[in-house]
């Protein structure tokens, strides 16, 4: 890696600073970030509605607004299921977003140090580490959202459907937790490629372990306010796509339990916020291996000897 | 997948501002997340304001009748709305809580903003606030009470994007004014660090008199010290390595040297026995105490810390004369 060939000045920052720069990122890459981040995220909000999809029971209100507008249009009369549907979406989020973040997050790796990556390259990149990203992501988290989901596809009545979304509730907790100790997995699995036998250098477990005790609670606190972060950047987003959507495709000014909101509009916004994130934890990462590889110190020394190899060629000396 | 060759401007949140005298000061522009703190801050200052208002108004109200309920109303607006101005007028572009975060608001050219400035940027606060929404709109509601229904909440998202679409970070107010919010001052000072061990001193001793660290120098080698108690053996020598060729040759040394002991030798000499020379020529006393004293040998050496920031916004950059007329001096970087 060329460390001054980079495009973020390479040197230790505070986590507010980090979240800052993110949004320099953007402003610098933004169609390169989001289109590789949509590559996934798109389908993965289609089939988020598929799966939650019978959560909502549809009822029309042409009727009592006689209005076409495609925010008011539908809506669901029980309470219970729109705030289910809400809540199972940003369950889904946030399982997903590690699988969402892949092809951001190598597009980043790749833009950071001057590359120039196409979506097709880093597809191909993304493919040789499949099987870490399934270990990693794909079995727990893909198996007790499946099961949460069977469960919940099997229960219509009140008491069962609670006990199912207690059931979440837990897998989003353990989720949360296990994913603010050991937050930088997909960045070690696409950046640092690890193989999984141990003869053959460090596996993904201790790469991870390396990476994530050598500074202590600082990556679990960095995490945690990211995601703190994240939640809060979600919610303005929200509240500014529905102050435009009920300002001007509503009649009646309100967006309650429109079904439309809770489909598109709700986790779009918080897709969003899960981009910028992937943008924040990576920043993040590679702010904890400038820390403790020396990056920064190595570029310093590196800028010291070429200046010094400069002067001696010139023939003059201190 | 092709390398560019082209020159990049790397992404580091400081600009450069260049004076007529053609001198280039950077500075750390404080960001969206950095400023929300100070925001935070000041508007708890509010809230605590408005809370001894109330109180005096309830007090007063048994003295003065409803008058005191028009001067509460009259102050809250005031506070409201001028808060930040005042403050920004009178303490050379800081709030409390920007003090407390030690940011500070300046012209784009770096210069202290005016009470015209000040009163602009804030004034325009709320359209960054855009856009709004209310409990109502989600089919949220709290109770029947109008208060709750007439409830707003802040986005910030308008804000947001127009701080991130310019690389001062400057929102619709400051845009207006022609001002930005910068990091006042760093803290981050370090004491010198023990590097005093047989071979060190050994080699440090080889080292030619004439070795005089300059600044980019010296910061190098006070940042690899700092730094090679968090790395391996390997990665200390291999950061090392990239200096011990040139420096071999420059101060006339074996290139078969550890990499690692020769940086801490060359930091010994720049940071430690040189400083403790000049002391010396100084205070002869100072020797005696600092040779004599265990405490020296954790950190500082009794000597003061070394400033490692570069980022520094130094106090000749606002020329004297743009001052505004009858502002306080503080003691921030600027004056």
């Amino acid at each position: 890696m060329q460390f001054d060939k980079t495009h973020i000045q390479i040197r230790n920052r505070t986590e507010s600073e980090l979240l800052d720069i993110s949004l320099h990122v953007f402003r610098r890459f933004p169609l390169q970030i989001l289109g590789s981040f949509l590559v996934i995220a798109i389908p993965l909000l289609v089939i988020n509605n598929f799966l939650l999809g019978h959560v909502l029971s549809l009822e029309y209100n042409l009727t009592s607004y006689g209005s076409q507008s495609i925010v008011e249009q539908e809506y669901t009369t029980s309470d219970l299921s729109f705030k289910t549907f809400l809540y199972l979406q940003i369950l889904l989020i946030i399982a997903e977003a590690p699988l969402a973040s892949t092809l951001s997050t190598l597009m980043l790796s790749k833009l950071i140090f001057n590359e120039k990556p196409t979506i097709k390259g880093l597809i191909k990149d993304a493919r040789k580490c499949f099987w870490n990203i399934l270990f990693a992501f794909g079995i727990r988290r893909g198996v007790l959202i499946m099961l949460g989901l069977l469960l919940l596809l099997f229960n219509d009545d009140n008491g069962s459907r609670s006990a199912a979304i207690t059931f979440y509730t837990i897998t989003f907790i353990v989720l949360l937790f296990v994913r603010g100790c050991r937050p930088y997995m997909l960045e070690i699995i696409l950046l640092e490629r690890p193989g999984r036998d141990p003869s053959k250098g460090m596996t993904l477990s201790q790469r991870s372990k390396m990476l994530h005790t050598a500074t202590g609670g600082n990556v679990v606190g960095r995490s945690m306010f990211g995601m703190l972060v994240g939640a809060m950047f979600s919610l303005s987003l929200y509240g500014a796509i529905v102050f435009f959507s009920t300002s001007l495709f509503t009649e009646s000014g309100t967006i309650e339990s429109s079904v439309f909101t809770a489909q598109w509009l709700f986790p779009i916004s918080c897709w969003l916020a899960v981009c910028y994130t992937s943008v924040v934890r990576f920043l993040n990462y590679i702010d904890t291996r400038i820390l403790l590889e020396g990056w920064e110190a190595e570029l310093k020394i590196r800028t010291e000897a070429y200046k010094l190899e400069k002067r001696q060629q010139l023939g003059t000396s201190w | 997948m092709a390398n560019s060759d082209t020159a990049i401007d790397p992404i580091d949140g400081t600009i450069s501002i260049v004076t007529p005298e053609n001198i280039t000061f950077r500075y750390s522009v404080a960001g969206p997340f950095q400023r929300a703190t100070a925001f935070l801050l000041d508007f708890l200052i509010r809230i605590g304001i408005i809370i001894v208002l109330l109180i005096a108004t309830v007090m007063l109200e048994s003295v003065v009748g409803e008058v005191s309920i028009g001067f509460f109303l009259l102050s809250n607006f005031i506070l409201n709305w001028f808060y930040g101005a005042v403050f920004e007028t009178y303490m050379n572009g800081q709030t409390p809580g920007k003090r407390i975060m030690g940011i500070r608001a300046v012209t784009v050219d770096g210069k202290p903003i005016n009470a015209m400035q000040a009163v602009m940027r804030n004034l325009i606060r709320t359209a960054d606030t855009y856009p709004l929404v209310s409990p109502a709109m989600f089919g949220i509601e709290f109770s029947d009470s109008p208060v709750f229904q007439a409830a707003i909440i802040p986005t910030f998202v308008m804000g947001l994007i127009v701080m991130s679409m310019n690389r001062r970070y400057q929102r619709i107010g400051d845009l207006v004014a022609g001002t930005m919010v910068i990091i006042d001052q760093r803290k981050a000072t370090y004491g010198l660090i023990d590097v005093r061990s047989p071979a060190i001193l050994q080699l440090a001793a080889l080292v030619p008199a004439t070795f005089r660290a300059d600044q980019g120098m010296s910061q190098a080698l006070a940042h690899f010290v700092d730094q090679r108690p968090r790395l391996s053996d390997a990665r200390r020598r291999e950061i090392a390595a990239h200096l011990t060729e040139p420096l071999s040759k420059e101060l006339g040394l074996s290139p078969q040297l550890d990499p690692d002991l020769l940086l801490q030798a060359l930091y010994y000499r720049a940071f430690v026995s040189d400083a403790q020379e000049e002391l010396a020529q100084l205070t002869p006393t100072a020797t005696v105490q600092y040779q004599t004293s265990p405490q020296a040998h954790v950190s500082g050496f009794g000597q003061p810390p070394v400033q490692l920031q570069s980022y520094q916004p130094a106090p000749q950059a606002v020329a004297p004369s743009s001052r505004p007329p009858g502002r306080p001096r503080s003691g921030g970087p600027l004056q």
